[in-house]
């Protein structure tokens, strides 16, 4: 199973890429990276941070696969480009959490699970309610490239 | 006359009317706690807007008072469940994780330095908690 690793102030986690649910997704998002962006926490989504990929084939995705809704804590999840907003968004929750936007909830597709203990993660991750916005690093592990 | 509130966030001061007539318990027992001094953030579910949580207010048995589903620019609206006081700049609706659509009561308006203020709260959603505080404006 491919797998991209994840760095936020400091902290790296893992994450296994549901390639089995979601393989066209997670093969633009792997052919995507690296991707050095914004990490916002959400203001719709509950206990969550997202950021936008705004190049590479990822932004060819737009259909949903294994669409969900509730994100579960650890969960990597990705909002393909739309006519309404032109980037791609992953969002990744330490906490409860559900893909809402101003007029209703929203499908997303998951694209991976945090590996090993999340709590060091899930803490930076909360951090940015109080702190505000950061850095994320996201790149491709070297099997998910070959 | 309402009754006034002067707010000041991170050195941003802009000031309201409290909906006395339309929120009357909502009102009284707000003006009764002032001051109230805490760190604004920037909501998680509700969308454009920031909050604190005065727990010395908070008790589900008040009533919702000037109902509001969708908070207007500029208003304060107020969720007794929670004690939640929260500021809205933009888009922006009573949500928690629990009710996508929930209720407030609409308890005051901003309408002085409306402009200033409300781009303060927005900026706590890029650079994250702020000191407010919330006071009484006398009446000159």
């Amino acid at each position: 199973m491919p797998s991209l690793e994840l760095e936020v102030d400091g902290v790296t986690a893992r994450f296994a890429l549901r390639d089995d649910l979601a393989p066209q997704t997670v093969r633009a998002l792997v052919a995507s990276l690296p991707v050095e962006t914004t990490l916002r926490h959400c203001r719709w989504s509950g206990d969550a941070c997202f950021a936008e990929i705004a190049r590479g084939p990822i932004l060819e995705i737009s259909a949903l696969e294994s669409g969900v809704t509730s994100i579960y804590p650890g969960t990597l999840v990705l909002r393909p480009a739309n006519a309404i907003a032109p980037t791609a968004e992953i969002l990744i929750a330490y906490g409860d959490a559900e893909y809402r936007w101003p007029t209703s909830r929203m499908y997303v597709t998951p694209v991976g699970e945090v590996q090993g203990d999340p709590s060091a993660l899930f803490k930076v991750l909360a951090k940015t309610s109080s702190a505000g916005q950061t850095t994320v690093r996201l790149a491709a592990l070297k099997e998910a490239v070959a | 006359m309402s009754r006034r509130i002067k707010i000041q966030l991170d050195g941003v001061s802009g000031s309201g009317y409290l909906h006395e007539e339309a929120a009357p318990t909502t009102a009284a027992r707000f003006w009764a706690a002032l001051p109230i001094e805490g760190t604004l953030r920037h909501v998680r579910w509700s969308g454009d807007a920031g909050y604190i949580l005065a727990s010395e207010l908070a008790d589900e048995s008040i009533p919702i008072e000037h109902a509001v589903s969708f908070y207007p620019p500029g208003s304060i609206a107020f969720r007794p469940e929670h004690g939640e006081i929260a500021f809205c700049y933009g888009q922006a609706q009573a949500r928690d994780h629990m009710q996508p659509a929930g209720r407030a009561s609409h308890l005051a308006t901003l309408d002085r330095n409306v402009e200033a203020l409300l781009e303060a709260v927005a900026s706590t959603r890029r650079q994250g908690g702020k000191p407010i505080r919330i006071e009484r404006e006398e009446a000159k």
